[in-house]
């Protein structure tokens, strides 16, 4: 379980959290939505341990982050953080990479042997396997960072817009097959970034609503179409990240129909 | 057994060295008979395979100096002492395997080429690790530096004529203090604060944070700090010490001048010989410039502390107040008349009186027979002079007259409605 409770954060003078809490079940997958500029990735960071909040507190399993050297080791050895632009070295192969990080992880060798093989037919990366990762693609870079955090086998995933940075079509489905099902059937818990609703009603189990730096919202997809009082998702999702758009395009249907009446 | 990175290390080094090789002997073809292009350009591929070798140890492997490598690993569970993941930043097999195969290429005298290359490899490594030190407040390689400097100058007139070989042992003592202290900021990493993470990075490019000069940055929920590595003995005894190994170096020096015919140095074009030429024109200017008067240690030792002292204060001066705003800046004072701010100018007073104290002292020293050491006296109490007067950033911005207006990018008449 994670526990965010009254998280803030500033850069510089700027506050860029507001009074932040929700909780994670364990097993549960969530996704935290809301504009550019929000604080998502800021809000990610401070779970993954990257950045610390300037108040307010975070618990994995009811460890606090960063209290305490031991408890901070334990989180890390059981929380996979991936950034949206992930560091990878450049002079290393793919799988290098990979089996460095299963032994960081703790992962036995030969499991992680075999689970690095599977990893990289997952994301269609055999035939680069071998080569260095300064000659792969973005988009075969984003996959091997994917599966960089998959080999690490913790309990906790976080992952800040992986289905961003270049994926083609077959790795985003790959991500959001193996996502759902590690949630749903390893227990796992997971938490992802995203600035685009579309994946939502597929993959969530509740999702995190961030305007300007605050929870405007915390709730299954259809607490949100309730809270929201929409019918569809998408639309549900608009109303509570931008009000303005959605009043906007109200009123402005509006006005076309009074002109109509007025018309006729 | 070698690693298969390390092997990759090598084989990369070692295709760069052939090729560094195969322009050499290039240059040698086509410069006729004259062997010494050859041997400039051979000299110079060494210092350059060498440095980069180094190079490319540290900027790959050290995860304080690759500071996204440094980021991203302090987000894992990896602690000291265990094996970094992606191999280690100490020299390796690889850089001696390569170093070892480009002297044997060099057609220049195997010990000079075998002690360039690891000189220019021992100092790219030991200067790099040095930055880094300097950025975390690690005291082991700073300190080690200043005495290893000293020894090396004072060293240098020890035989019976300069040579070159203190600063080669110093600078391979650096190395193995540079391993250490390396060593030593792993033992801490998790506390290091690598800030030019992309994190950081958003946080400074942030407008408000970005230009809050002082005591405006007092008002950031985390104000950039940099606690003192030493006290305030520091800069002294660093100065005393280095002017005194200096000036007994050149004591030495003068010595072997005086009883060294000029004509009689070999130019045989090795690294000695062009120091122990270099140290006879300094010690003897007149040889090269019949105009030039005989050096004179003690007018050379109160100049260069002059500058010491110059660069000490400006740059304190600069760090404090280039950040201001009007009307405190000198644009301010302009626009506003009012050219002396009493309350905010009592931060120059340390810096007015440490160099009328220079002065004073250089007066008293100017017929004391003490060489290089008088500007070295001279400083010190200078310097002291400076941080005693000089009140802390924190005291002076906290409680300065001064008024801050925070306006957009230049000063705005205020007009009464």
């Amino acid at each position: 379980m994670i526990r965010v409770d009254s998280v803030w954060h500033h850069y510089g003078i700027r506050p860029v959290l507001k009074d932040v809490s929700f909780t994670v079940e364990t097993g549960e997958l969530v996704v935290i939505l809301g504009p550019n500029g929000t604080g998502k990735s800021t809000l990610l960071g401070c779970l993954g341990g990257i950045l610390s909040p300037i108040r307010g507190s975070i618990a994995f399993h009811g460890v606090n982050r960063r209290e305490s050297v031991e408890g901070e080791r334990e989180i890390r050895k059981r929380v996979a953080y991936l950034p949206d632009d992930a560091w990878m070295p450049r002079d290393v192969t793919g799988r290098e990479y990979l089996i460095a990080i299963g032994r960081l992880y703790g992962v036995d060798d030969f499991r992680a042997f075999e689970h690095v093989n599977r990893l990289l037919a997952l994301f269609h990366l055999g035939t680069k396997q071998d080569a260095l990762i300064g000659g792969y693609s973005t988009g075969q870079r984003k996959k091997l960072a994917l599966a960089g955090t998959l080999i690490a086998e913790t309990p906790y995933l976080l992952l800040d817009e992986p289905f961003s940075g270049g994926l083609d079509p077959a790795g985003i489905q790959a991500v959001k097959k193996v996502l759902k099902k590690l949630a749903d059937d390893q227990g796992i818990t997971v938490v992802i970034t995203t600035p685009v609703p579309e994946i939502i009603e597929e993959l969530a189990d509740r999702v995190v609503v961030l305007r300007d730096g605050s929870v405007v919202a915390y709730e299954t997809p259809a607490g949100i179409k309730q809270l929201a009082g929409e019918s569809r998702l998408d639309d549900a999702l608009t109303r509570l990240m931008y009000p303005e758009t959605m009043d906007g395009i109200d009123q402005y249907m509006r006005d076309e129909h009074s002109e109509q009446g007025e018309s006729r | 057994m070698i690693s298969r990175d390390e092997l990759r290390t090598a084989l990369i080094g070692s295709a760069a060295a052939l090729f560094l090789n195969g322009i050499s002997w290039i240059v040698w073809l086509t410069s006729g008979d004259s062997d010494s292009g050859f041997d400039v350009f051979s000299m110079l591929s060494l210092l350059v395979v060498g440095a980069g070798m180094a190079l490319l140890r540290l900027l790959r492997k050290h995860p304080v100096i690759n500071v996204r490598y440094g980021q991203w690993l302090q987000g894992a569970p990896w602690r000291w002492p265990e094996r970094l993941p992606f191999g280690r930043p100490e020299p390796g097999i690889a850089d001696a395997l390569v170093l070892i195969l480009f002297v044997a290429l060099s057609s220049i005298n195997l010990t000079t080429s075998l002690l360039m290359a690891a000189a220019a490899y021992s100092a790219t490594y030991f200067l790099l690790s040095t930055a880094t030190a300097l950025r975390h407040r690690e005291p082991l390689l700073l300190g080690a530096i200043v005495v290893l400097a000293g020894l090396a100058i004072a060293g240098s007139a020890g035989w019976s004529r300069p040579t070159l070989w203190p600063f080669l042992m110093a600078l391979f003592a650096g190395l193995l203090i540079s391993i250490v202290s390396l060593k030593r900021l792993l033992t801490r990493f998790d506390t290091l604060d690598l800030s030019f993470s992309p994190m950081k990075r958003v946080a400074t490019s942030d407008p408000a944070a970005r230009t809050a000069g002082s005591p405006l940055r007092e008002l950031l929920v985390t104000p950039p700090t940099s606690p003192p590595l030493f006290g305030w003995w520091a800069p002294s005894v660093t100065v005393l010490w280095l002017f005194a190994c200096a000036q007994y170096a050149c004591q030495g020096w003068m010595a072997w001048a005086d009883r060294t015919d000029f004509g009689s140095l070999v130019l045989d074009g090795d690294a000695e010989s062009m120091f122990q030429i270099f140290v006879y024109l300094a010690m003897r200017p007149e040889v090269s410039d019949p105009a030039a008067g005989t050096f004179n240690p003690l007018l050379f030792g109160l100049t260069v502390g002059f500058f010491v002292l110059l660069v000490v204060v400006g740059w304190t001066l600069f760090r404090r107040v280039h950040q201001h705003w009007p009307p405190m800046n000198p644009l301010g004072r302009i626009a506003t008349g009012r050219l002396i701010l009493p309350g905010y100018d009592y931060v120059f007073v340390g810096a007015l009186t440490a160099l009328v104290t220079y002065f004073a002292i250089a007066g008293m020293l100017i017929y004391a027979p003490l060489g290089l050491l008088a500007g070295g006296i001279a400083l010190t109490v200078a310097l002291q002079v400076f941080c005693r007067l000089t009140p802390s950033q924190a005291v002076w911005s906290h409680t300065g007259r001064h008024r801050i207006l925070c306006l957009p990018s230049r000063p705005v008449r205020q007009t009464r409605s």
